[in-house]
């Protein structure tokens, strides 16, 4: 059966009109409801400001960087990997910050499309979440596994191992063990500080041991180290990768020291 | 225990655990036209770790947050009840419902860490309070929190009124 297309047009323009609708708030303040909503069901805050030259400022008037504010440190939205999605979005999407504040610009013939351009906005603005650290961190050993298995076969590769030749080896787990051309190559990936100083503990301990090995410490960003920690860490360990993006040095170091 | 294990009774033990401030005076500050403060707290085993956090929109007087967060052993932090303004419509997800412009109460819920959803998305209406401070005195009650005192919502100073 052929679709009637201009029974489903009207049909979506009707849904469309009662799902969008102007309420006025205390003030005359003119609020948007629409069916954008942040993930914990509260819906978006999206205001239409009179403007003097005529159209209306569609603005958020700060709520989205507040809900956001919750749970996350806003400041770091605009700082290093974050900063620069987060940049990449306003230009994208043609929004306009003041202090926190998200708005664009519309004419009234315009208010559609923008209102709905705006939604898409916030809701790419408020994905920024995802980068938070333990998702980071996740998705860096993902990547750290898919850069190495790409240069040494995945079968040569041991998860999580344990150094059986120590004293309480289950507490100094190894990121991976690679077979190596005179000693196994321990690996470990360093997403953060916190990682840093395990992997100095571990390294200690291995050194404590008399085990014999070579390490490669692969960090997801070594210039954002503290320097007492990375000095800790550069005396016990081996060769350094200082990011994933060091593709060439990584590559170079893994097949010096793989078998 | 990590956020994708708890369970109602752990979510309602971990609300009425008794709990203290230990930065009452903690500074608040203008970002992102809002002011905010977050004071930490920590639960009455000197163990469990707990957060709260006060939100009021310099531009919306009727926008306003204030919640508890408990800080899971690994890090990973968990809205367990918040109270929230009358500026936006609310809908529950799962169950269906919505209600508009009212003062409501988000809960952190089993059904919904189940369901992959955002553990606080359930939300009662209230009438309660209309103001930050009434808020966060229904925070510090609902939730056995001591070493914070805040004006009640019939004064005339809010939290974040100058002095």
């Amino acid at each position: 059966m052929t679709p009637n297309v201009e029974m489903l047009q009207n049909a979506l323009c009707k849904s469309f009109c009662a799902d969008v609708r102007i309420v006025e708030r205390k003030g005359g303040v003119l609020l948007v409801d629409t069916p954008f909503h942040f993930p914990d069901g509260d819906a978006y805050s999206i205001y239409l400001e009179p403007l003097a030259a005529g159209g209306f400022r569609v603005t958020d008037s700060g709520h989205t960087m507040m809900h956001l504010s919750y749970e996350n440190d806003i400041s770091k939205f605009k700082e290093g990997a974050r900063g620069r999605v987060y940049e990449q979005i306003l230009a994208e999407m043609d929004l306009k910050e003041d202090d926190g504040e998200f708005y664009l610009e519309s004419a009234a013939d315009d208010l559609g499309k923008n209102v709905f351009r705006f939604g898409q906005a916030l809701t790419k603005l408020h994905d920024l979440t995802f980068l938070n650290r333990a998702r980071v961190e996740s998705t860096f050993y993902e990547d750290l596994w898919e850069s190495m298995t790409h240069i040494v076969s995945p079968e040569k590769v041991i998860r999580d191992y344990v150094y059986r030749y120590m004293p309480n080896a289950e507490d100094y787990p190894i990121d991976y063990r690679i077979e190596g051309k005179t000693e196994p190559l321990f690996v470990f990936g360093i997403p953060n500080r916190d990682k840093a100083r395990l992997a100095t503990i571990v390294l200690e301990h291995l050194l404590r041991a008399d085990a014999q090995f070579k390490s490669l410490l692969i960090f997801a960003n070594q210039e954002e180290m503290p320097r007492a920690d990375l000095a800790r860490l550069s005396n016990v360990g081996g060769e350094m990768v200082s990011s994933l993006d060091a593709q060439d040095d990584m590559k170079r170091k893994l097949l010096k020291m793989a078998a | 225990m990590s956020a994708g294990n708890l369970t109602d009774e752990r979510i309602a033990a971990l609300i009425a655990m008794p709990k203290r401030v230990t930065n009452p005076g903690a500074r608040r500050k203008v970002n992102s036209k809002h002011e905010q403060v977050n004071y930490n707290v920590i639960g009455n085993d000197d163990d469990t770790a707990f957060q709260i956090f006060a939100r009021q929109s310099i531009k919306i007087a009727e926008s306003f947050s204030c919640g508890l967060l408990w800080i899971s052993p690994s890090g990973e932090t968990v809205t367990l009840i918040r109270y929230n303004g009358m500026s936006h419509p609310h809908e529950n997800q799962m169950e269906g419902s919505r209600f508009e412009f009212l003062c409501h109460i988000h809960r952190a819920t089993e059904r919904y860490i189940a369901a992959n959803k955002k553990p606080e998305t359930y939300a009662e209406k209230t009438d309660r309070y209309r103001t930050l401070n009434g808020a966060l005195n229904c925070l510090l009650s609902d939730c056995a929190v001591t070493g914070l005192d805040i004006e009640p919502e019939n004064q005339t100073r809010g939290l974040f009124d100058d002095a």
